[in-house]
């Protein structure tokens, strides 16, 4: 049973690495700088 | 939790707790990616420069209205503000530990969840089945992924850890002495985030009208309980009341839709919003960094939708409570309307709508999401030979919420794509312009002069900014750094200006641009530039005694207008409250070598070479070349760097 429940979850891991993956927005970068003002 | 084996609903037994850490692994999972990602957002505010988690002898000023006075970031919300120092003690400044422990929290908190979820009485497939929802929904990606926004992580575990010690001295399993305990919990969970303020009433209905059938405690201390969890909130809104005269930290701020347009407007848009959290939270699209904050009319239809949909759902969730069948129904609706109470728009917020404010409040909405989706799986598995099949709709949602989680994580991985996706999701956002322009610039890092596409899309952004809200202080700033950057110095100094003239909060970074832009206003005599630039310096280091970066802009000013020792002084403070900024080391090197201190300049630069090696290549290397030529011509002995101290003693 628990192998049955991580092999489930396994599953819901990928699905969830592929579907996240081909959601993610593509965006062209400036940079990765810190520096930044808030908003709250 | 259960300690023997249990039935999760497809025949076998399970251990309940390798089912949750397998939940939770998952939840995990989902958040991986973010511990690459740099400090964004607020966490330069929070964390970089503030240089009061740098100096933990002064924490007890949180207890004071000094703290409002010096500006100390998050002031009002002192249990954060330990929180943030005992990380910053413990990891540094490495944004990988920091997004460790904004994970670490989040599975904290659904781990709380599951204890209380079984305190209630929720069987395991249930409590399973939430505490998954809850942990993947997309909502939280903000939450989670920013880590100035750990509050709502944070205020949440503290929260549920009070209610789950509330729930066990009220069934009497521990003495009443641990009541001070459930208020102290209490209260350093409001004193987190005040988001939390309405969670005893959510443990108040629970306990009256509580799904799951319990056998009655023997000592029931429910009153008394429920008596020291209101208590614990009303501790931290005292101390808040003590700090700024009210509930409000914003008092008159520009920044507060209702200080401007009234409460009544705010309100009717704010009924709006709550319909759009409800769809963002069972159906996540539509999720982003920004949202515009704007009035509606009572007489607006939508207005009108929202408001009869979200009454008629309340109403539906009370009706339900009555009902023992389905009392679960009833009980997620109404403790998710408790919930959202507190970032409702009743009380001030500077933000109307954030993904962040569903934090808590999605909880017992994933409670009967989950309990939604697993009678659907029974409804599903009906006739069918393999049992598995109940939990088809519930794995098929977690893994749409979890999947729409990692891509929205993913808006967070660093500033420039921040705004951008910002910018592009609230389009008559000024500040998600404004930043965009900002960020353009910063993207140039260390070049001398912009070229001319990046200054004219950088000024086409903040002019589109302006324009947007002639109001927004970014939008000047943006101004100011594109004029800065074409070394335009009265033009930026005017931006700037303006910006200061438009907001009263968090300032300094203007107030240090403004010291170092006066030294370079055109003037017949230099004196006047000279105390203007005091003048702001004074200022800011007034009003912003934890700011390096207002204390690194007054010492560099104080260097360049011949006050040395001064300036030492200054940077030396500057240093202590933010001793991972190259440019205060640098700056104070080259006031060693002004001075003709060679042999100290070397001491400091050989002592800070980790901390100068995040500066850009060419201004290293300038540094290098400029100690190597000064030895040259320096009649001080090779070994006189090693007997003399540096700028910054350890």
């Amino acid at each position: 049973m628990t192998r049955q429940l991580l092999a489930l979850l396994a599953i819901a891991a990928m699905g969830i690495a592929v579907g996240g993956m081909a959601c993610i927005d593509t965006i062209n970068e400036f940079d990765n700088a810190d520096e930044g003002y808030g908003a709250t | 939790m259960e300690h023997g084996p249990s039935r999760a609903g497809w025949g076998e037994p399970i251990s309940p707790r390798h089912a949750l850490a397998g939940v939770l692994l998952v939840v995990a999972a989902v958040y991986l990616p973010t511990l690459g990602f740099p400090l964004v957002y607020d966490d330069g505010w929070v964390l970089s420069s503030n240089g009061f988690i740098r100096h933990v002898g002064d924490l007890p000023l949180l207890f004071s209205r000094r703290a409002v006075q010096a500006n100390v970031p998050d002031a009002f919300r002192p249990t954060l503000v330990v929180f943030d120092t005992l990380a910053y003690g413990l990891l540094g400044l490495r944004p990988v530990f920091h997004h460790a422990v904004s994970v670490g929290l989040h599975l904290a908190v659904c781990l709380s969840f599951a204890h209380y979820l079984e305190k209630l009485g929720a069987p395991l497939a249930l409590r399973l089945g939430t505490v998954g929802i809850f942990g993947v929904m997309a909502v939280h990606a903000e939450a989670v992924a920013v880590i100035s926004f750990r509050e709502d992580l944070l205020a949440a575990w503290l929260g549920l850890l009070a209610l789950n010690l509330a729930q066990r001295c009220a069934d009497g399993q521990v003495g009443a002495s641990w009541l001070v305990v459930v208020v102290a919990l209490c209260a350093l969970a409001s004193g987190a985030k005040m988001s939390v303020a309405t969670l005893p009433w959510v443990w108040i209905v629970a306990r009256r009208y509580g799904p799951w059938r319990r056998v009655p405690p023997v000592h029931d201390r429910s009153l008394l309980v429920a008596g020291a969890l209101v208590c614990g909130v009303a501790l931290a809104v005292g101390h808040r009341c003590y700090l700024y005269g009210g509930l409000s930290p914003y008092g008159e701020s520009a920044h507060v839709l209702s200080n401007t347009v009234g409460l009544a407007p705010v309100l009717a848009r704010s009924v709006q919003i709550h319909l759009t959290y409800l769809q963002q939270l069972v159906v996540p699209f539509r999720l982003s960094p920004e949202y515009v904050d704007r009035a509606a009319g009572w007489a607006e239809v939508a207005t009108w939708l929202a408001a009869s949909s979200l009454g008629l759902l309340f109403a539906y969730g009370v009706f339900c409570l009555r009902s023992d069948r389905r009392r679960l129904t009833g009980f997620s609706v109404v403790a998710a309307f408790i919930l959202a109470l507190p970032t409702s728009n009743l009380f001030p917020l500077p933000n109307m709508q954030a993904d962040r404010f569903l934090y808590l409040s999605s909880a017992p909405v994933a409670l009967g999401l989950a309990a939604a989706a697993l009678h659907a799986g029974r409804w599903v598995a009906r006739g069918r030979s393999y049992s598995g099949w109940i939990v088809a709709p519930l794995v098929g949602f977690g893994v749409v919420q979890g999947a729409v989680a990692y891509a929205t994580a993913a808006t967070y991985a660093n500033n420039a794509t921040l705004w951008q996706v910002a910018s592009r999701r609230a389009p008559l956002s000024a500040r998600a312009r404004a930043m965009v322009g900002i960020q353009r610039i910063i993207a140039t890092g260390d070049r001398e002069i912009l070229d001319a596409k990046v200054t004219a899309l950088a000024r086409a952004d903040c002019r589109r900014a302006r324009q947007l809200d002639p109001q927004e202080e970014l939008a000047h700033i943006c101004l100011g750094r594109v004029a800065i950057a074409q070394r335009r110095w009265s033009v930026a100094h005017g931006h700037y200006e303006q910006a200061l003239r438009r907001t009263p909060r968090r300032t300094d970074l203007v107030l240090g641009s403004l010291t170092q832009l006066s030294l370079d206003l055109p003037s017949d005599d230099p004196r006047d530039r000279y105390t203007l630039a005091a003048e702001y310096a004074s200022r800011g280091m007034r009003e912003y005694p934890y700011s390096a970066d207002m204390l690194a802009a007054a010492a560099r000013a104080f260097h360049r207008t011949g006050h040395p020792y001064t300036a030492l002084v200054l940077y030396r403070g500057a240093r202590s409250m933010r001793p991972e900024r190259w440019e205060t080391v640098a700056a104070a090197v080259e006031l060693m070598l002004d001075l003709g201190h060679i042999p100290t300049a070397q001491r400091t630069f050989w002592e800070q070479r980790d901390v100068l090696r995040s500066a850009p290549d060419s201004r290293y290397r300038a540094i290098a070349a400029r100690l190597r030529h000064a030895q040259d011509f320096s009649s001080d002995s090779v070994i006189e760097p090693l007997l003399v101290p540096g700028v910054f003693p350890p």
